[in-house]
């Protein structure tokens, strides 16, 4: 399965497919790669996918791939692609995924490593019963239909009304924790079916929720305004809007296929099924794409406030006295209509597909919380179970990606290898050797999940601050594992 | 898009064949006829969200009717799969038996039967089906369809 595509080097982070590699290319692709990350590329059919990517009508700049990226479906997984609404540019459901807004929430404690350390196997089974997790879970709080078009209009607000968490949660959150403009009425009633139960779950797969140590501190001046420091308890929450996200997805590709015909646009692969952001299907889609993007954040707020509940439980202290506040919350599946100046120094209105990709906005942009005016976005980087996460921040040299970086490691290999070459005892004793504690529903997921599947998210990490794509500022790695 | 040379058809060749995909699960399935695709499709597929713990008793299933329209053939495909893992999340059922009642270009009807999740060990939660690579293939005297689930 080897890609013929052939590239052109820009510099060491760099690589170009130039417009000329396929007539329907409306625009180069960018990949942002080192040479080790690069072979790891070239084995699948990711770089197609940014090829593909470079076809949709209206794209500006250019198809770009972040270094985790890998063959996924439609976009590549770790692909950015901005279009403009005002040039017949397009939203595509497959540019965001059916996980929307799937992304990350990191929490910090007061806790250093020595202070958890006895009861770090309480913690763990505690967290574990608490947010429920694995395939369909349920639990956690059931929502009638007049509290899920609430969910869907406001979010992670709509949780932190009801008691579970502080407005500074919300200014901490991408968006304050609800993007504008969503339409509950788009959103279909087996959409609010499937989401009825499961708000504040975790689900499986590569969702997760980690303890994590502070292990290198790189910027002491932002780690210290963000109240980090080294030897330091970290929580991590990787999870998105479950089935109400995914059910909002299949119901608009299907929709939208339909759009290609009516708008005589043409897509080399159906799961890249657009239609221009300005007509009344897009419009559509990017109500329910909001709304089933709120549903997450309240998600994860939920899931934190039962975070904070099981520590309280373990310790006997409250939350706040254990110092449990949000560094920060980010979407890496998504589309948003944002402000970017183009090559000719004019500002236009975007719309920017993030397919595995994180926001990262620079030291001083309007819509961050002014908390991070100074710094710049938080940026949170999940890696693998075994190895490490990192915290960067956004910087002014990204707005060649519309500022946008990656998303965790990437994975290197299928499902199927993974369960040919790894077994659960050794994964599980290589976790013990580590001092990692790991609860999981299921031997596949663990197995799925070892740390050989993934590239390694340092090297990742390393390319995207080597292009200025972000800055890093600290290492963290996981002392306890909860897996769906 | 590669395709494959595929097996010919001679009533005992296999259903379905996994295939790799970095992030997802990908499947190859046969069929001696449209029906028997879209049967063999369903079966894999609850094959790989889940294993029954012990042989469940047919007092325990649960029927349903599934009816789609849509614009073609590849679309409906595609529907019948995402409508049964849809159904599957929402009534927490693992489907067992698919019957295909009616099948056109752009219509099926079917009756399935599935059980509760209880009788089952979970092994894969499958997001959604996409389109991605999809290709409905027609060969000699039987089908083949490439399909990729997002996990």
């Amino acid at each position: 399965m080897e890609t013929l595509i052939s590239l052109k080097q820009l510099d060491p982070c760099r690589y170009q497919i130039p417009a000329s590699y396929n007539p329907g290319m409306r625009v180069p692709g960018l990949i942002y790669a080192n040479e080790k990350l690069l072979s790891d590329i070239l084995n699948d059919k990711a770089l197609e996918q940014v090829v593909n990517v470079a076809f949709l009508p209206g794209i500006v700049g250019q198809s770009l791939a972040m270094p985790d990226m890998h063959w996924g479906y439609g976009f590549p997984i770790g692909g950015v692609a901005a279009t403009d609404p005002q040039k017949g540019g397009v939203i595509s459901p497959g540019g965001v995924g059916f996980d929307i807004n799937c992304g990350v929430r990191f929490i910090r404690t007061n806790f250093q490593m020595e202070e958890i350390q006895e009861r770090l196997r309480d913690l763990v089974a505690i967290l574990f019963a608490h947010v429920p997790s694995g395939m369909g879970s349920k639990g956690g709080l059931r929502l009638n239909p007049s509290e899920g078009r609430q969910v869907l209009l406001k979010g992670a607000q709509w949780v932190v009304e009801k008691g579970f968490g502080i407005a500074s949660d919300l200014e901490a959150t991408e968006d304050y924790g609800a993007i504008a403009n969503a339409d509950p009425q788009a959103v279909s009633e087996r959409a609010y079916e499937r989401g009825k139960s499961q708000l504040g779950t975790l689900g499986s797969g590569n969702h997760f929720l980690e303890i994590q140590v502070v292990d290198q501190v790189f910027a002491p001046d932002v780690a210290e305004e963000l109240g980090l420091f080294a030897g330091q308890i970290t929580v991590m929450v990787h999870c998105g809007s479950r089935g109400l996200g995914y059910q909002v997805c299949d119901d608009y590709c299907h929709s939208i296929g339909k759009c290609l015909e009516k708008y005589d646009i043409y897509v080399p692969d159906r799961q890249l099924a657009c239609a221009p952001v300005e007509s009344i299907e897009g419009q559509e889609y990017l109500g329910a794409m909001r709304a089933a993007a709120n549903y997450a954040f309240a998600n994860r707020q939920y899931i934190m406030h039962q975070i904070r509940k099981s520590f309280e439980k373990v310790f006997q202290k409250s939350w706040q006295s254990m110092g449990m506040n949000l560094i920060y919350d980010v979407a890496h599946n998504i589309a948003k209509i944002e402000k970017h100046k183009l090559d000719d120094g004019r500002e236009r209105r975007l719309c920017v597909h993030r397919k595995g990709a994180t926001r990262a906005f620079p030291p001083g942009h309007p819509e961050l919380a002014e908390r991070y005016r100074r710094i710049g976005q938080p940026v949170i980087i999940p890696g693998d179970m075994g190895r490490y996460s990192y915290l960067l921040v956004g910087m002014e040299s990204a707005a060649e990606t519309f500022y946008s970086c990656c998303h965790g490691a990437g994975r290197v290999m299928s499902r199927s290898k993974a369960n040919k070459t790894f077994n659960v005892k050794d994964v599980l004793k290589g976790l013990e050797d580590k001092g990692i504690v790991i609860q999981a529903h299921s031997k596949a997921t663990i197995i799925e999940e070892a740390s050989g599947v993934y590239k390694d998210v340092s090297e990742v990490v390393d390319v995207v601050v080597q292009a200025g794509l972000s800055k890093k500022v600290c290492r963290m790695r996981p002392v306890g594992v909860v897996k769906g | 898009m590669t395709y494959r040379v595929l097996p010919i058809y001679n009533g005992a060749m296999k259903t379905h064949e996994w295939i790799d995909h970095t992030s997802d699960v990908g499947l190859w399935v046969y069929g001696k006829d449209l029906q028997n695709l879209f049967k063999n499709a369903a079966s894999a597929m609850f094959e790989l969200v889940a294993k029954p713990l012990k042989n469940i008793s047919q007092s325990h299933s649960r029927k349903m009717k599934v009816r789609l329209d849509t614009f073609d053939i590849e679309e409906l495909l595609i529907r019948w799969l995402s409508e049964l893992i849809s159904l599957s999340d929402c009534k927490r059922l693992i489907f067992t038996k698919f019957e295909i009642q009616n099948l056109s270009d752009r219509h099926m009807s079917a009756l399935i039967t599935g059980q509760s999740r209880k009788y089952f060990t979970i092994e894969t939660e499958i997001k959604a089906v996409t389109y991605h690579e999809l290709k409905i293939q027609k060969k000699d005297h039987h089908y083949c369809a490439q399909i990729i689930f997002d996990v």
